[in-house]
């Protein structure tokens, strides 16, 4: 295994800015700096035209945050300019002022600054920013061209690859810290066409990898195309409620979207969120039990320190039915009055640091998939996770699936729906969950958003679960 | 100056066919309220280059061209710069695209419309803006729970190495809220968003005051029934994403891609069209809009381009490139749209008895596949007499079944994605009601 390297910027700056940062605390009741370098190369080869540049997730600067009686002010710039420390953190503290000046801002209790020093380098496989360009655009065309030479039905095709060296630091008085690693992630996309039809098949690939991902990216290529063929014939859904069975990519999805933000204690502070009233009450099946954690599993979102210099860790979202924490970043933990959680997450540093979710994951249960669906007497199974939508307040879902797999008499039919739209109350799926496999896949390709805003790099999966969705 | 490093290093490297810089300063001022306290205070200073440069050679004897993009951070040294030009070099060597010119200085002028944020003091503004956004709070009950604020200065420049040289500053003003109204069984909320490029008093209070007067109905709302007989009636922002279905296949990438399904001279609205004409101009600056832009991203001024007229594709719009791909003139990049009015008044259409899903969970239209829907969070049933707000359920369907038979208002409204019709009636869509 390789060592990721740490950011030789970053080990430049660090001294200076824990000298500023000490500097600040002088003024303010807390002070502290989070710097990044994160780099990133993207590989892409789609009908006509092949790309290999920059990952659009780069990122290089730093954040500072303060407090002064409860109130809290961030500043945002690429790199301290001219002159001492000291210097340079007085014309820090003449920016911060004001913003602190509000009479009417809110009261923080006082933010933590325990000791901690730690330093951590990921390792990967092979290291995609020693790999020759033009060998993985070449591999990447290869799958292109196998997709578009299965028919003249395939006029679109892509295929691409984007591997992420995230380098970060974070100094405050008490604290040193200091990451780097690499994730990578793929997908090939299909699109089959008949008329003015056109259908998408795709599938995702990701991890703390690097370009050892194209080869699992090989092996998925007839799947994809034939998905996408398949979609040709799909039609739309007779709106309904069904037995539904959730591949692990929909049960992360669902542990995401339906259950996962209700459960952000930002938005418990914000009074946004029912879960904050069911914290050691039942809210699911009790053969459901559910994670988040950048410490819980090795996939994009995980870290060793979240945006806000907390150590990451797993939490236990869902102890076989009942509710019992939610994840927080370090403000929303102290209103509660309680620890931390490590999810702390910024888009970037320019970027305000919000409750977030990481690896996110529904855990293992003891039946298999086979038998899941061999218990449905007429349902569907959704795949192809495309999108979903928030409503911790009051607990309505949105999940959008690419595809639905008819299940009838405990067989998949072959017949497929697209695409599939799906409602329901949160605590009527969950708690309508009756089977839960022994599997677990985690997909990372995602990216989760704060409302419409503020993307984060997160993965979410688990085992197959059976539930009752509306489906539309 | 970056740029005069930045510049001076790529004309250092002989083998470099082409360069292309686009810097961007942005000052940003950020407001985060929790109710109308303020949670967090921001301020952002940063200013960001992103390099292109070309290599170009052959393959098999033919000509190809590859470029490569990378980042050039303001913290970069000379040998780190360097460094990053040669690799950005070697990896554009390993790209091989058909071969295309960059574009060359325009004679033409283009400016943004003079926007009232410029010279003001950025406290005084943050507080003018928010000060309207909270004007309707309270209003019968309803309250703001929670809003973000973000208003930034962008001043961006674009040069290459053909003599190009734009610049313009524009104001990116942004606010996402969350209001709250109360129910017998408990609040309700809903999330609402507000684009903005200029200080428009009323857009911004009208903006949350409607969401303010959404929540209290949702607050009473059934949930949604069966009411897959009644046409659809989308509004608001919804009824603009429909007509982004039409400007997204219009772009000249998607066509050189094969990826959509418009042919230019042939119905963009299907083989019968039963309902009113689209007309659809890609558009460089609307006032007050964040989106507008005098240049594209290669620096070329553009000006208004009809891309569909009366339901008629009339051509693609793009980038010098992917239009010199497909033989047709350069007309620019866009970002923002306008349509032209329908035949019908909104009041016309709202006298109809329909169902309108106002607020969605997350409404999406894919321009490939045509497919749109949505979990419904908010939606009125119209009968011809009684309008009642719903809740629950999902609204699906498709661009392909119902191009043809839009019906939209005369009266447009400015919205996220431009200017269009204020209403669309859609008069086939599959609706999952409530549990």
């Amino acid at each position: 295994m390789i060592q990721v390297p740490p950011s030789p910027f970053l080990r430049m700056r660090a001294p200076f800015m824990k000298a500023v940062v000490n500097r600040l605390r002088t003024r303010f009741d807390y002070a502290s700096a989070l710097g990044t370098d994160c780099s990133g190369l993207y590989f892409q080869a789609a009908t006509g035209e092949t790309r290999a540049q920059d990952s659009e997730w780069g990122e290089r600067g730093f954040v500072i945050r303060v407090q002064r009686d409860g109130a809290v002010a961030e500043f945002s710039f690429n790199a301290p300019t001219g002159g001492s420390p000291e210097i340079f953190a007085d014309g820090l503290a003449a920016r911060l002022e004001p913003l602190l000046a509000d009479s009417g801002a809110r009261r923080y209790p006082a933010l933590a600054d325990g000791s901690a020093r730690v330093s951590s380098s990921g390792e990967m496989e092979s290291d995609p920013f020693d790999a020759d360009p033009e060998g993985v655009l070449e591999s990447l065309c290869a799958i292109r061209d196998r997709v578009l030479g299965s028919g003249p039905e395939f006029p679109y095709a892509r295929a691409l690859a984007e591997f992420m060296r995230v380098s970060k630091v974070f100094v405050s008085p008490a604290r040193d810290l200091e990451q780097s690693f690499v994730w990578g992630q793929a997908y090939i996309m299909a699109m089959a066409r008949r008329g003015e039809i056109q259908r998408f098949g795709m599938e995702t690939f990701s991890g703390r990898k690097g370009t050892e991902i194209i080869d699992e990216m090989n092996m998925r290529v007839d799947s994809v195309v034939a998905a996408a063929r398949a979609l040709l014939d799909a039609g739309p859904i007779e709106p309904g409620e069904y037995d539904v069975v959730l591949t692990p990519e929909a049960t992360g999805l669902l542990a995401h979207e339906a259950f996962g933000h209700g459960v952000e204690t930002d938005m418990f502070v914000k009074n946004r969120a029912r879960a904050s009233q069911y914290l050691g009450k039942g809210v699911a099946s009790p053969i459901v039990t559910m994670y988040d954690g950048a410490d819980g599993a090795i996939q994009t979102g995980s870290f060793l320190f979240d945006d806000e210099g907390t150590l990451a860790t797993k939490t236990m979202i869902i102890d076989r039915g009942i509710l019992v924490s939610g994840i927080s970043d370090s403000l929303s933990a102290m209103t509660l009055g309680a620890k931390p959680t490590g999810n702390g997450r910024r888009q970037d540093f320019a970027h305000k640091a919000y409750a977030r979710m990481t690896n996110t994951y529904i855990a293992p249960g003891s039946s298999t998939a086979d038998e899941i669906i061999a218990s449905v007497k007429y349902g569907w199974m959704l795949c192809d996770m495309d999108s979903g939508m928030e409503d911790p307040k009051n607990w309505g879902i949105q999940l959008v699936f690419n595809s639905a797999k008819e299940i009838r008499d405990g067989k998949l039919t072959g017949r497929v729906a697209s695409p599939v739209v799906c409602s329901g109350y949160v605590p009527d799926v969950l708690s309508g969950i009756t089977m839960v496999s022994g599997d677990f896949e985690l997909s990372g390709t995602g990216y989760c958003g704060k409302g419409y805003k503020e993307f984060v790099k997160v993965s979410a999966g688990g085992p197959y679960v059976r539930t009752r969705m509306r489906l539309g | 100056m970056m740029m005069d490093r930045i510049r001076r290093a790529l004309g250092r490297n002989a083998e470099m066919a082409d360069w292309r810089i686009v810097e961007s300063r942005r000052r940003g001022w950020e407001r985060y309220y929790i109710g109308r306290a303020v949670e967090c205070a921001r301020e952002v200073e940063t200013t960001e280059y992103r390099v292109t440069v070309y290599a170009d050679g052959t393959r098999d004897g033919q000509a190809v061209r590859g470029d490569s993009i990378f980042r050039a951070h303001p913290t970069m040294d000379l040998s780190e710069l360097e460094a990053a030009i040669g690799r950005a070099l070697f990896t554009a060597s390993c790209v091989a695209n058909k071969p295309y010119d960059l574009p060359l200085p325009a004679s033409t002028r283009a400016a943004m419309p003079v926007c009232s944020f410029e010279g003001g003091d950025p406290s005084g503004l943050v507080e003018r803006v928010r000060a309207e956004l909270y004007r309707e709070d309270g209003a019968g009950g309803a309250t703001v729970n929670s809003l973000e604020l973000f208003l930034s200065r962008v001043e961006t420049r674009i040069v290459n190495s053909r003599g190009v040289d734009a610049s313009w500053v524009s104001w990116k003003g942004f606010s996402e809220y969350v209001v709250n109204a109360p129910s017998p069984s408990g609040e309700v909320e809903l999330y609402g968003s507000v684009k903005f490029g200029d200080f428009d008093a009323g857009k911004l209070s009208r903006a949350v005051g409607s969401r303010l007067a959404q929540a209290r109905d949702r607050s009473r709302a059934e949930p949604t029934p069966d009411a897959r007989s009644l046409p659809i009636l989308f509004s608001e922002d919804n009824a603009g994403a429909l007509f982004g279905y039409f400007f997204a296949n219009c772009s000249a990438q998607r066509a050189y891609q094969k990826l959509t399904p418009f042919k230019p001279g042939a119905s963009a609205q299907g083989e019968t069209v039963t309902g009113d004409r689209v007309t659809l101009h890609a558009e460089a600056a609307l006032r007050g809009h964040p989106d507008s832009s005098p240049f594209d991203d290669d620096g070329v001024p553009i000006d208004r381009f009809t891309c569909v007229e009366d339901g008629v594709v009339g051509g693609f719009f793009g980038p010098s490139r992917y239009c010199g791909y497909l033989g047709i003139p350069a007309s620019g990049d866009y970002r923002v749209f306008s349509v032209d009015g329908g035949r019908e008044t909104e009041s016309a259409l709202r006298a109809l008895p329909h169902f309108e899903p106002v607020v969605f969970s997350d409404f999406f239209v894919d321009a490939a596949t045509g497919d749109f829907g949505g979990e419904v969070r908010l939606g009125y049933l119209f009968d011809g007499t009684t309008r009642i707000p719903v809740t629950g359920g999902s609204v699906t369907g498709s661009m392909l079944d119902v191009r043809g038979s839009l019906r939209f208002s005369g009266e447009r409204i400015p919205g996220g994605a431009g200017i269009h019709p204020a209403v669309v009636l859609v008069a086939k869509a599959s609706v999952t009601p409530a549990g």
